[in-house]
């Protein structure tokens, strides 16, 4: 082996080194994840593109969400008698002190929902695991709350305005003729 | 601060009897830092009504909410419920309102707490037949503001007869 690849491998393993540890760690999602899948059998649905609208999220951020993920499942058996029980021990080994019990709702119809947030820095965290008789769905995003106000002030995904009745939107005024403009004002100013 | 949340925070855990015998649970907890994130958004939005609930809950703690329903009539103790309601005589809790109804057997008890001119806690106990609900909000609350924005933004309509400022004569 060369010097350079030596080197090579080395600032690779290094570069990774910072990622993995953080990454292999079970987290809270894959702790719920696990308990659904080794408790109640359930199967993952896979669902088709999930990575692009993740990355897209990724890089537009609308409303202040920085990233998400849904997961799936279906097939799910278990005991109506215990599910909540189960469930709510579960959800209480998984996420730690920092993560608050937002909501918690079941019926004995087998529906169940459980809502956690945390702060995290400027940002929010939220998970919420809903199951519904034999499916459940695990989601998890991150926003920042600043960002979620700036877009309820001024809605906007990729600099397009989301207001229906948004007259600062200045391509659509050029391309309207003159007597289509907005009146002037009785100052003159426009 | 702490002192409301001392004194106005019910003990809600002598609920925890229904959970089994109920056939629909709902439980609500917002409070410490979630409930600090929801002040932030609302303080920093433009919208008036969204601003005057900014306002209007600034200084809350914590708001709890515990709903029970049931699958027939008189499934539940009502001595659970008595626990809460026995909670609402310490000092300091004065009931606001009290309803009773023959029909579904519904009993509504509305409590506030004040610490000198300010409300500082608010309990709602609901008894029906076939459900139990109890609301425990801690902290101080702008109830004139509130009022104003009864029938908005999702906030029911109030009927509360606010002191009219004197007049000079």
């Amino acid at each position: 082996m060369t010097k350079k690849a030596i080197l090579t491998l080395a600032l690779s393993l290094f570069v990774l080194g910072g990622y993995l540890p953080a990454e292999a760690k079970p987290g809270e999602y894959s702790q719920i994840v696990r308990h659904l899948k080794s408790k109640y059998q359930a199967k993952k649905v896979k669902i088709p593109f999930m990575f692009l609208a993740r990355f897209a999220v990724g890089i537009v951020r609308p409303a202040g969400v920085k990233s998400f993920s849904v997961t799936l499942f279906k097939d799910l058996k278990f005991s109506y008698d215990r599910l909540d029980a189960e469930m709510q021990s579960a959800m209480r080994d998984s996420f730690g002190p920092e993560w608050s019990p937002a909501l918690r709702v079941r019926n004995r119809e087998g529906q169940q929902v459980y809502m956690y947030m945390r702060e995290d820095g400027s940002n929010v965290r939220v998970a919420v695991v809903t199951i519904d008789k034999a499916q459940a769905a695990i989601i998890r995003a991150t926003f920042s709350p600043d960002r979620l106000a700036d877009f309820i002030n001024d809605p906007k995904v990729l600099g397009i305005s989301l207001n229906d009745n948004d007259d600062t939107d200045v391509d659509k005024d050029d391309d309207k003729k003159p007597d289509e403009a907005a009146p002037a004002k009785p100052d003159g100013t426009n | 601060m702490a002192g409301y949340a001392q004194t106005a925070r019910l003990d809600l855990s002598r609920l925890n009897g229904l959970e089994t015998r109920a056939r629909d649970v709902i439980e609500v907890n917002v409070e410490g830092k979630i409930l600090e994130l929801a002040k932030r958004v609302l303080a920093k939005t433009n919208e008036a009504d969204a601003k005057k609930v900014g306002q209007a809950i600034s200084g809350l703690e914590a708001i709890y909410v515990r709903v029970y329903k049931f699958e027939t009539e008189n499934e539940f103790n009502l001595a659970d419920v008595d626990q809460i309601r026995s909670q609402l005589q310490a000092p300091g809790w004065e009931r606001l309102a009290n309803a009773r109804s023959k029909r579904n057997n519904q009993k509504v008890d509305v409590y506030t707490m004040f610490t000198g001119d300010i409300m500082s806690g608010v309990a709602v106990v609901v008894s029906e037949s076939k459900s139990i609900a109890v609301i425990n909000v801690i902290g101080p609350i702008d109830i004139e503001l509130l009022t104003q924005l009864g029938g908005k933004m999702n906030i029911p309509k109030f009927e509360v007869e606010l002191d009219k400022p004197k007049t000079g004569n």
